[in-house]
């Protein structure tokens, strides 16, 4: 069977058609089951929180962000790591709505959160990391800022 | 406040110069410069798509210091939605371009008057593209606009200067680059002497990406692939 070049114009286009109606339903399925429950956290103990909130679509720069700031926990506070004073978890903002909301998160960004009991008493939400990642050190320091503050009321217990 | 300002821009080229917007900075590149040899179009095309996406900025930052807007909440609804819904379109709009809709099917209501009307008006397709462009975030763009502009235009009481600043600054390097591109085919078909047939390939090309880019972004944002 020959096909001329119409025809295979028309075949596209139906099969683009085709490709665009199953993917705005599929779509619209994914979005009305689509929901993550909040991180579990430990009730017991009291620790600083280091969270890397990121969007479902990971691109480049926001790995770099990421990477950037786990270096900085394990070349500066592996110790505190080890004894879990200082817990470190990346969260999909995009699916987990509840600790989305409580931070305020509008971009992938750093979070760092004192909590006690299993409740967070303050935080504070890092969006510098974007502008600072270019200086590594400012970056490193504006963590550690953050981490200090609340670390430094951990060891004082 | 000047280096605010600076800094509004340097944001905006930042935002266009990283990997993130990259599929869709191609498309509105090959888009701005398709028809090489009319400088007129060229230009008012990059002045529209500009004007598209700066008039987005303006009004997402006034919406949010007007408190109409909550700027974590339109910042992921933009960033989970918008991707989704730019795939699809984009595939729409590359099928306009390549005349592919309304020619070879055909729907109960007249598409090839669309084709046509979008033919005439390709050059304020601009505008909109501009704006869909915008109003899809990635993760970069989406921070340094919510967490670095918008608090900053906040903070310097500038709410409409500064998004309209980055808004430029997002459209330069396509605008440059559209121009490089449009005056490199325009000498490259003074040579060959066939500007027409190489405009006809560039529509072509222009409809080829959007249609690629659209998969890519259906594939990624929806299928969640890649």
């Amino acid at each position: 069977m020959i096909v001329n070049k119409d025809g295979l114009k028309s075949i596209a286009t139906y099969l683009l058609l085709i490709f665009i109606f199953v993917s705005i339903g599929f779509m619209l399925g994914k979005n009305s089951v689509n929901r993550q429950d909040s991180q579990t956290i430990n009730k017991n103990i009291d620790f600083v929180a280091v969270y890397y909130m990121h969007s479902t679509f990971r691109c480049e720069t926001c790995n770099t962000i990421e990477t950037m700031t786990r270096n900085l926990l394990d070349r500066q506070y592996s110790s505190f790591l080890e004894d879990g004073s200082i817990q470190w978890q990346d969260i999909d903002f995009m699916k987990d709505i509840d600790l989305s909301k409580q931070f305020d998160v509008a971009a992938s960004c750093v979070v760092v959160a004192d909590i006690q009991n299993g409740e967070v008493i303050d935080f504070q939400r890092l969006n510098e990391v974007w502008t600072l990642m270019k200086d590594p050190e400012a970056f490193d320091q504006h963590i550690s800022d953050a981490i200090d503050i609340y670390l430094s009321k951990e060891v004082r217990k | 406040m000047e280096l605010s300002i600076f800094s509004a821009l340097w944001l905006g080229i930042m935002t266009a110069i990283s990997p993130c917007p990259l599929a869709t900075n191609i498309a509105s590149i090959s888009f701005i410069s398709r028809k090489a040899g009319n400088k007129a179009h060229v230009l008012t095309s990059g002045l529209l798509y500009t004007l598209g996406r700066t008039l987005v900025y303006i009004l997402l930052g006034a919406g949010i210091a007007a408190g109409l807007l909550a700027n974590a909440e339109i910042s992921r609804f933009l960033q989970k939605h918008m991707n989704e819904i730019l795939g699809p379109v984009m595939i729409l709009l590359g099928m306009l371009l390549l005349n592919w809709l309304g020619k070879n099917i055909s729907f109960s209501f007249k598409t090839d008057h669309i084709q046509e009307k979008a033919a005439k008006s390709g050059i304020f397709l601009a505008l909109p593209i501009g704006a869909l462009f915008a109003l899809s975030f990635c993760p970069v763009s989406a921070g340094l606009f919510f967490g670095g502009l918008v608090p900053l235009a906040i903070k310097e009481n500038s709410i409409i200067i500064f998004p309209l600043i980055y808004g430029v600054g997002t459209a330069l390097p396509v605008i440059l680059f559209a121009f490089l591109l449009a005056f490199a085919t325009k000498s490259v078909s003074k040579i060959f002497t066939k500007l027409t047939q190489i405009e006809i390939w560039v529509r072509k090309i222009t409809g080829g990406l959007f249609i690629l880019v659209g998969i890519y972004y259906t594939l990624v944002h929806i299928y969640g692939l890649g």
